[in-house]
């Protein structure tokens, strides 16, 4: 009697009980693991190239001088740059970047050549199309290399006339240079950028959903007391019996997000893969007890959900990977440091793309930790409504 | 006569299925929230994020081993400009890295100790600046400050070295081929003007989807699809009848939240908003309605009310960067443009931000507008055979009511 009862009750009990709930359902095989491995290689694939080459764009060539087509060439010589079209009107440069065809045009005025020569200061325009954001800053950056070096070739060729020595040229043509280092990401490379932090935003999102819909299910389903008597009517059981094998699947589909971003992919990983490991892993559990405590405070399968979707949607805004936190209103700040994934975010940026003492990031991984036990002072709260069961649709 | 008889029976039950989808969204408390509250709260808290648009001053410091007046100018410019912010002088590399560490600057200036001296010895002179890569917009600000700032005080010290010259002599040696740049649509180069309406257009399609998700979801978990067929044998396509009054209930629902999201948000937060309503209006036509067609096929994956949460949150990261906002539509392989061009917002998104932010006329936009057409008839049809195949699966379970005993 007593061995039976061992066997059907208890932390193993709950555990296996658990399992047989996420397999018994194609949803949870979807969230937990096609989901984050399909958006893994989604973005993965989608921005293989590091920075978008090619962009299409427009000339507006009005002088037709051997300049002018010179110009044009080495133009398209770039690689971030495709010369679509060579046109010979505003309106219809225009037209091509409102329909969509072209990212921005150039425009070489007339008499282009005629006033180069004469020195009397021709002026070249471009325009980039800055509703797209990452191809209008490319363009800007090629537009202007280019506008200054056509500058540079016209000054070179006085100086040279002037009697200049080829080894002064530079140091006249630019007296002073700079050097810019892009500290870990010298290509710029966007997918290491935008990887970095959406993947994990992204696993974050699912885990909260997950975790917060298979604990709202026992109400909905009016299983929770049962849950409870699996785990010897301990909420402490019961939670931990349910969330680890969640832990142990999340935290294997982050280990292959780590494989594959600096292993595979050989993204920038200046520091010890041990310290994104342990990120990882408390990633995963700091954001499974977030989801607890949403679940605590309101108990119903609906509004956790909608909690979870709203939380882990905005953290992909809030976390601060494309727009950084300080820039934004206060009590946005305020709220970004309650998110597990900026803390995970500061730890990538401090131990992976910089490689910096860990010192550093001492209280990233103290705020994970306190996230991951935070949830404990509510579950007596949990245990009173997984006892009540009432569900609301 | 009789055709025109059955038209008539059909519109009225068309009519009646409307009406009965009314009452089931407005009983129904979450797809309320689905179909309302998101619409209305999302687009706030969106742009309150990214209303401020632009980063300005990002700290930075100083590593001046030249310590000559023209190094102080250099640092000084660097500090003037809108971009930079210099929060401290270093007397070192390793006093600024640790600055850089403790994230109380992103970026480090070093000024070389014969900085000067190369000028006057009529050297290039080169300084080096160090950037923090976690946040590529602050690594922009640094980049074009730091050109300008260098271009013009090297343009400076030509000016000098030509001594005597006019002010014109001046500028042609200096910059013989002077250039403007334009940013156009965007001037500010603002992240919310660029990023919005890209999620406002997502936010109408994934509310919708889930919305309907959840619809869907409940009717199948408690068993009431019956409801909708049995007792009714005597119309005929009473599929096409289901699906159309569904949609035009959707459809008038909608009609308000997209005279908000697409029209009064940019408005309210100031975005570019320079096309002309009307156009982008009856653009909205066909993307609402292929958004619809396509939640509703989607729908039939959903067993269970809340599992429209699981299946289709995620999805509009997906949707989003599939779009091609960020990542250009031409630069996806291949594959995946493909699937980008069956989902309703990635042609929603092109044309309202083309029309939108753009100015650009339905006419410029035709591709989309045709596209979202196409997506429409697709999934209209999809949407007939989904609900087909479920009324056949539910008919074998043989359940049986009639929709007015409820």
């Amino acid at each position: 009697m007593t061995e039976q009862k061992e066997n059907t009750t208890g932390l193993w009990a709950s555990i296996v009980r658990e399992m047989r709930q996420l397999v018994s359902r194609p949803a949870y095989v979807l969230c937990m693991v096609v989901a984050p491995l399909f958006c893994c290689l989604f973005m993965f694939s989608l921005m293989h190239e590091g920075l978008p080459h090619k962009i299409p764009v427009a000339i507006v060539d009005q002088d037709h001088s051997s300049s002018s087509q010179d110009f044009t060439q080495q133009l398209g010589a770039l690689e971030s740059v495709d010369v679509r079209y060579k046109l010979n009107s505003f309106t219809e440069a225009r037209e091509l970047m409102q329909s969509g065809d072209i990212f921005g045009f150039l425009m070489i005025p007339e008499g282009f050549e005629a006033k180069a020569t004469a020195g009397r200061q021709p002026e070249i325009s471009f325009y980039t199309n800055n509703a797209y954001y990452i191809p209008a800053s490319l363009l800007y950056k090629s537009f202007k290399t280019m506008s200054v070096l056509a500058s540079g070739a016209v000054v070179r060729q006085v100086l040279l006339a002037t009697g200049v020595e080829e080894s002064q040229i530079m140091a006249k043509l630019q007296p002073i240079a700079s050097d810019m280092h892009a500290l870990g990401n010298p290509w710029i490379s966007y997918s290491v950028y935008l990887n970095n932090s959406f993947l994990p935003g992204l696993l974050q999102l699912m885990i909260l959903l997950v975790t917060v819909f298979s604990i709202g299910s026992e109400i909905k389903h009016a299983t929770a007391r049962e849950w409870l008597r699996t785990a010897d009517d301990s909420i402490i059981v019961a939670i931990t019996g349910k969330l680890v094998p969640q832990t142990i699947i999340f935290f294997a589909v982050g280990l292959f997000y780590v494989a594959m971003l600096y292993g595979y992919l050989h993204f920038p990983m200046q520091g010890n893969i041990w310290h994104m490991i342990a990120a990882m892993f408390l990633l995963v559990v700091s954001t499974q007890s977030f989801a607890v405590i949403i679940m605590s405070i309101a108990p119903s399968l609906r509004i956790g959900l909608s909690a979870a979707g709203l939380v882990g949607v905005l953290s992909l805004s809030i976390a601060g990977f494309s727009f950084p936190v300080p820039a934004m209103y206060l009590p946005f700040q305020a709220m970004s440091y309650v998110l597990p994934v900026r803390h995970y975010f500061l730890i990538y940026v401090d131990q992976a793309l910089n490689g910096i003492p860990l010192y550093y990031s001492r209280w990233h991984y103290v705020a994970l930790i306190l996230f991951a036990v935070a949830s404990t002072p509510l579950l007596p709260r949990l245990k009173k409504a997984l006892m009540r069961q009432i569900y609301v649709p | 006569m009789k055709l025109f008889h059955s038209i008539k029976i059909g519109l009225a039950d068309i009519y009646y299925i409307w009406r009965r989808e009314y009452r089931a969204v407005f009983q129904d408390f979450g797809v309320i929230l689905f179909f309302f509250a998101l619409p209305f709260v999302y687009p706030i808290v969106y742009a309150a994020v990214y209303n401020p648009e632009v980063v300005r001053e990002v700290p930075m410091v100083v590593v001046d081993n030249a310590r000559t007046p023209l190094s102080r100018e250099l640092a000084r410019e660097m500090d003037a400009t809108p971009h930079a912010h210099i929060v401290s002088y270093c007397a070192n590399m390793d006093e600024a890295k640790r600055m850089m560490h403790e994230k109380n600057c992103y970026g480090i200036l070093f000024i070389p100790s014969d900085f000067s001296q190369k000028i006057e010895r009529g050297e290039q002179s080169v300084v080096s600046f160090y950037s923090d890569m976690s946040i590529l917009l602050n690594y922009k600000g640094f980049l074009i400050a730091l050109t300008d700032v260098t271009l013009n005080l090297g343009g400076q010290l030509q000016t000098e070295s030509l001594g005597g010259a006019t002010q014109e002599q001046i500028n042609v040696a200096a910059q013989p081929i002077p250039y403007v740049s334009v940013n156009l649509y965007n001037p500010e180069s603002g992240l919310a003007s660029f990023l919005l309406p890209a999620i406002l257009i997502l936010i109408l399609q994934q509310s919708l989807i889930l919305g309907i998700g959840m619809l869907a979801g409940g009717i199948y978990e408690h068993h009431r699809l019956h409801l909708f067929y049995s007792g009714r044998e005597h119309m005929h396509n009473n599929v096409l009848h289901l699906v159309i009054g569904k949609a035009l209930c959707y459809f008038s629902l909608y009609v308000l939240c997209t005279a908000y999201i697409l029209h009064f948000i940019p408005w309210l937060f100031k975005f570019p908003q320079i096309g002309s309503q009307v156009e982008i209006y009856s653009f909205a036509v066909p993307f609402l309605l292929a958004s619809i067609f396509f939640g509703m096929t989607l729908s039939v994956f959903v067993r269970e009310r809340e599992s429209s949460f699981l299946l289709f949150v995620f999805t509009s990261v997906i949707f989003l960067f599939i779009s091609g906002i960020t990542w250009p539509r031409y630069a996806m392989p291949e594959y995946w443009q493909w699937l980008g061009a069956i989902i309703p917002s990635t042609w929603g998104i092109e044309g309202f931000v083309r029309m939108n932010t753009a100015g650009a006329g339905i006419y410029d936009v035709r591709h989309a507008y045709t596209m979202l057409w196409i997506l429409t008839g697709v999934y209209f049809v999809t949407t007939c055979l989904v609900y087909r195949y479920q009324i056949w699966k539910d008919k074998k379970r043989g359940h049986s009511g009639v929709l007015e005993s409820e």
